[in-house]
C-alpha cells in the first residue's frame, strides 16, 4: 500500500481572526486518484466553541473521532486541554499511529482563539495565525503566507486554491466561522473535476 | 474490632468565600514520639489538599492512589484534576474497596480550588461524598461542626 497519509486524500485548514476562529475541510474521499465520495467532511465539532480537523487516512479519522466519546467531565473542554488530550491518545499508540494529523481550533473561556495543529504521534505545534494539513499542505502554507483581511473570505479562498492544485482533494467544502456567540457554518461549491 | 476503627482525630474546614482551608489537631500517641514525622495534612497536587480521620496507614495508601490519579490526569490533559474529578475518583477507589477483605478505616476531607472557585468534599469508607460549605470530622466533630453553623 503507498503511503496511508495521502492514501484518500484531503485538506484542513484553520486560521485565527479577531476574537474568532475559522476551520475549513474539502469533503472529497477517495481511492488513491480514483474519487468515491464527496461528502466526507474531515472538520468535527467537539464542544460548541472547539472543533478539531481530522485529515489522513479515512479509516483513522473516524475510529480517533469515535474515541473522543469519551466525556465524564460534565463541563466543557477548552481546546487546549483538547488538544493535549488528542496529543496523549496519539502517542499511546506511537509504535503503530493513527495516520491522521489533526488540527484543533476553538475559542477558549475568555473567547480568545486558540489553534494546533500535531503530526500523527501527538506532537503539537501551537500557532497564532494558521494551521494546515492533508495532502495540499504544501500549497496551503503557499497560499496562507500571506496577510489576512475578513476571515470566512481568507480560509474559503486559501482553501480552494490549495485543492484546486491538489488532485487528491477538493470536490466541495465546507467552512466553519467560531464566533464567542455563534458558528457560520458554509458549504462552499468547487471544482468538481 | 469495633474499637479498632473508632480513634480519630478533629478535623475540620470552613471553606470562605476566597480559599478553602482545612486545620487538624497534631496529636502524637507518646510524647516520646518524635512529631515532625506526623504527617495528617497532605498534598495531592498544587490545587488539591486531604486531611483525614481515621487509621493512618489506610490514609497513605489512599494518598498514594489519588496522587497518582492526579498525575495520570495530568498525563493526558496538561493540566491538574478540577476538585470535583479527583473525588469521584477517590470515592471509586473507596467503593471498590467495600467489595474486599475491609474498607478503608478513614474519612476524608479534600479541599481544594479550580476554575469554578473553591469546593471542599468528604469522603466516607463507604465511598459515598458530599460538598460541604464547612464541615469537621473525628473526635469532637459535633461541637465544631455546631461551632462552625453559628458562623
Amino acid at each position: 500500500m503507498p503511503d496511508p497519509g495521502s492514501y484518500n486524500g484531503g485538506a484542513v485548514v484553520a486560521m485565527t481572526g479577531k476574537n474568532c476562529v475559522a476551520i475549513a475541510s474539502d469533503k472529497r474521499i477517495g481511492i488513491q486518484m480514483q474519487t468515491i465520495g464527496f461528502e466526507f467532511s474531515k472538520v468535527f465539532p467537539v464542544t460548541d466553541k472547539s472543533y478539531v480537523g481530522l485529515p489522513g487516512l479515512a479509516t483513522d479519522t473516524q475510529t480517533l473521532y469515535a474515541n473522543m466519546y469519551k466525556l465524564r467531565e460534565e463541563r466543557e473542554i477548552e481546546p487546549r486541554t483538547l488538544s493535549n488530550m488528542i496529543a496523549s491518545t496519539l502517542y499511546e499508540k506511537r509504535w503503530g499511529p493513527f495516520f491522521v494529523e489533526p488540527l484543533v481550533a476553538g475559542l477558549d473561556k475568555n473567547n480568545q482563539p486558540f489553534i494546533c495543529g500535531m503530526d500523527s504521534i501527538g506532537c503539537s505545534t501551537e500557532t497564532c495565525d494558521f494551521v494546515v494539513g492533508g495532502t495540499s499542505q504544501e500549497n496551503l502554507y503557499g497560499i496562507c503566507e500571506n496577510e489576512p483581511e475578513d476571515l470566512f473570505e481568507t480560509i474559503s479562498q486559501s482553501l480552494l486554491c490549495a485543492v484546486d492544485r491538489d488532485c487528491l482533494a477538493g470536490w466541495g467544502a465546507v467552512v466553519h466561522v467560531i464566533t464567542p456567540e455563534r458558528v457560520i457554518t458554509r458549504t462552499l461549491k468547487a471544482r468538481m473535476d | 474490632m469495633t474499637d479498632r476503627y473508632s480513634f480519630s482525630l478533629t478535623t475540620f474546614s470552613p471553606s470562605a468565600t476566597n480559599g478553602v482551608v482545612i486545620a487538624t489537631e497534631k496529636k502524637a500517641a507518646s510524647p516520646l514520639i518524635d512529631d515532625s514525622s506526623l504527617e495528617k495534612v497532605a498534598n495531592v497536587c498544587p490545587n488539591i489538599g486531604i486531611v483525614y480521620s481515621g487509621m493512618g496507614p489506610d490514609f497513605r495508601i489512599l494518598l498514594t492512589k489519588a496522587r497518582k490519579a492526579a498525575q495520570k490526569y495530568k498525563r493526558i490533559y496538561d493540566e491538574y484534576p478540577p476538585t470535583g474529578i479527583l473525588v469521584k475518583e477517590v470515592a471509586s477507589v473507596m467503593q471498590e474497596f467495600t467489595q474486599s477483605v475491609r474498607p478503608f478505616g478513614v474519612s476524608l476531607l479534600i479541599a481544594g480550588h479550580d476554575e469554578t472557585g473553591p469546593s471542599l468534599y468528604q469522603v466516607d469508607p463507604s465511598g459515598s461524598y458530599w460538598a460541604w460549605k464547612a464541615s469537621a470530622m473525628g473526635k469532637n466533630m459535633i461541637n465544631a461542626k455546631t461551632f462552625l453553623e453559628k458562623r
